[in-house]
């Protein structure tokens, strides 16, 4: 189960990720992303309330993080530890702002 | 139809590079046939050739090669050698520019490898084994689909999926893979024989060339695949069934969706090149929401008819997950041994991944496995079927004896040559208690698992946990669907069982206690697909993205224990 929450102001996106981001969830996740990100140029992913990620998951992480590169910035915050340690033990933290 | 009455009048330009090197390849398949009854006539010509011809090079006068007249007084003059032995050669060649060390041969190119320290090997490649390497990689490879398979294909495009990744070393000369070096031979013609724009072909590190290659090959007619290894091709078409929509609309428009990722210039250079195809889109689209099973390969291209690319050991698992996207009469050119340091084998038919050792190509020797004296060295007419070896070269670009670690397993004779197995590198085995696990034994454990098992295995890896007591291996595997009926016990039982098998002393250790059960343990879906992702996104081609079948440093390890699948192993 994921609960998607998208806060749009202006250019800036902020999405609020709640539950279970896995093989399961992440295509609409993906989805979201595909559609809407046009125009966008500061996307914030707010993990505070994901407990759980999985590789499909990552995945998605990573095509946003491709997509954002191109048109402007992307961060992650207020990350569980859980997940934390996910993305440090995947090397998300070398590439991707995560704080 | 003969291949020398095809009218150039009537041959598209990809026709006509096809038909010369087909022409080309007609010689070199006669001519192996020929050396093939008497490979060791052959091989001791151009040892002699060799000899002679770089008998005035620092090396050649340092062991005197103007008075070997013989094979075994060239065993007794020039010492066995490894890449070490040549570092300070290449050095000077390289960076003071000079000649004339280690071959007579013109070179101007050095084949990027991967040294075992990590290390980048500077192998040299002189024009002379860069002709070899056209006729026997290219030339033959197309030859023996035109023997077999016909000519409809030959007027279009071929899909290459090898990238090229082109630098200069200080004296001059180019530094890249041995298959990219295959491929610039085209050079400003490379886009009229392939379906990938230039920008895919030599990509910039950010651009995403899996939509690039697909978007393109969409578009055109196909003659066949070119690939490093046919994992790539499967990786291609999954692509392309997990992200037609995207591709169709792009195609029905004329554009590039603001998700591909390229710089700015790449992407207003390939807009330019690009225009809407409603047509093709509306079929491809049609295929798609009308085909209820994988097969859509023979819908797409009804004109591809074969694809080239290594699909022997570590990859011959990948062979029928293409099928399921192909179909079973699907033709694979399965390459044989190819190296930096030379063309070892070619196949001799089509789906067949036996390939023959190819007598003028280089000089052989090989040493047997665990050898214990090099005065056990054999030369190409005295190796037996049924045992295994490590290759010996001395090829065409100043290699004496070098030692190229490869393990390859003798297993036919065509005519008096031997037809050979890559088995694994030496150089690349774990071990816990001094067991020599390989790769041969790991694909052999597990791909024995998934047939006996009935599961769809996507890719597996395996590393030595020396911290558990006793010490013992970790499959770690990536199922695509699961039976119901199998549950992880049965699978760690099969494993152990096909694990002892393949190498019967692991399991002896293990029943003597020296060495744990292995464990197994599942990892989540789309791992190894996230591992490609990542290291693409760090900057490696995709192309050379492998997946790691044996893991031997903790960061690695780190990345699989972190997305083992919680509920698959409870």
């Amino acid at each position: 189960m994921l609960d998607i929450n998208k806060t749009e102001t202006e250019n800036k996106l902020i999405i609020k990720l709640a539950g279970r981001l896995d093989t399961n969830t992440a295509p609409e996740l993906n989805k979201t992303i595909q559609k809407d990100l046009k125009d966008i140029n500061e996307l914030i992913y707010d993990l505070s309330e994901l407990i759980y990620i999985s590789s499909a998951g990552l995945r998605v992480i990573l095509l946003t993080q491709k997509i954002m590169s191109k048109q402007g910035s992307m961060k992650i915050i207020n990350t569980q530890d859980m997940v934390m340690e996910v993305f440090n033990a995947t090397g998300f933290t070398d590439i991707i702002n995560i704080e | 139809m003969n291949i020398e009455n095809l009218i150039d009048d009537n041959l598209t330009y990809s026709g006509k590079c096809h038909k010369e090197l087909i022409l080309k390849g007609k010689e070199a398949y006669d001519n192996l046939m020929k050396s093939s009854k008497n490979p060791l006539k052959y091989n001791t010509e151009l040892l002699m050739k060799i000899l002679n011809d770089n008998k005035d090079t620092e090396y050649g006068k340092k062991y005197d090669f103007a008075n070997i007249k013989t094979i075994k007084e060239y065993q007794e003059k020039v010492p066995i050698t490894t890449y070490d032995d040549y570092a300070e050669y290449i050095y000077r060649m390289t960076e003071k520019g000079e000649d004339n060390l280690i071959t007579v041969y013109d070179v101007n190119h050095y084949a990027k490898s991967s040294g075992t320290m990590g290390n980048p090997k500077r192998i040299p490649v002189s024009i002379l084994s860069e002709k070899n390497f056209t006729k026997y990689v290219t030339a033959y490879n197309l030859y023996m689909m035109y023997k077999e398979l016909g000519g409809n294909w030959i007027n279009y495009p071929v899909l290459n999926l090898v990238e090229l990744s082109f630098s200069k070393l200080k004296n001059g000369a180019d530094y890249a893979s041995i298959s990219g070096k295959i491929i610039k031979e085209y050079d400003e013609n490379l886009t009229k024989i392939m379906t990938s724009p230039i920008e895919a072909i030599m990509p910039k590190l950010e651009t995403d060339t899996r939509y690039l290659h697909a978007r393109f090959a969409l578009t055109q007619k196909i003659s066949y695949v070119f690939t490093s290894f046919v994992s790539l091709f499967l990786e291609s078409v999954r692509y392309i069934t997990a992200n037609w929509e995207l591709l169709v609309e792009d195609i029905e428009k004329g554009t590039i969706n603001d998700s591909i990722k390229m710089s700015e210039d790449v992407r207003k250079n390939l807009l330019k090149k690009i225009k809407p195809m409603p047509e093709r889109a509306k079929q491809i689209r049609k295929i798609f929401e009308e085909t209820d099973d994988k097969l859509i390969v023979p819908k797409l291209w009804p004109e591809l008819c074969c694809i080239s690319g290594v699909g022997t050991g570590g990859f011959a698992n990948y062979l029928d997950k293409i099928k399921e996207f192909a179909g079973d009469d699907f033709n694979f050119y399965l390459t044989g041994l190819t190296a930096s340091e030379g063309s070892f084998s070619v196949p001799f038919e089509l789906n067949n991944g036996e390939a023959m050792l190819i007598p003028d190509s280089m000089f052989y020797e090989f040493l047997p496995l665990n050898f214990e004296s090099y005065d056990e060295i054999c030369t190409i007419d005295e190796l037996e079927v049924g045992k295994k070896y490590e290759i010996v070269t001395t090829n065409l670009s100043g290699f004496y004896r070098y030692r190229m670690k490869d393990i390859i397993k003798v297993i036919g004779k065509k005519n008096e040559t031997p037809i050979i197995e890559f088995l694994y590198r030496l150089d690349q085995c774990l071990s816990l208690t001094g067991e020599k696990i390989n790769e041969d034994h790991l694909r052999k454990t597990v791909y024995t698992t998934e047939e006996e098992l009935g599961f769809n295995l996507i890719d597996f890896s395996v590393y030595a946990d020396s911290d558990s007591s006793p010490m013992k291996y970790v499959f770690l595997l990536e199922i695509e669907s699961l039976p119901e009926e199998i549950n992880l016990d049965l699978i760690k039982e099969t494993i152990n069982k096909n694990f002892a098998i393949a190498e019967p002393l692991l399991g002896y250790k293990i029943e003597k206690g020296i060495l744990n059960k292995a464990d197994v343990k599942l990892l989540q879906a789309e791992t190894y697909l996230l591992y490609k992702d990542l290291r693409v996104a760090k900057g490696t081609s995709s192309a050379q993205v492998k997946p790691p079948r044996m893991i031997r440093d903790d960061l690695t390890k780190r990345f699989f224990l972190v997305l083992l699948d919680e509920e698959l192993n409870q």
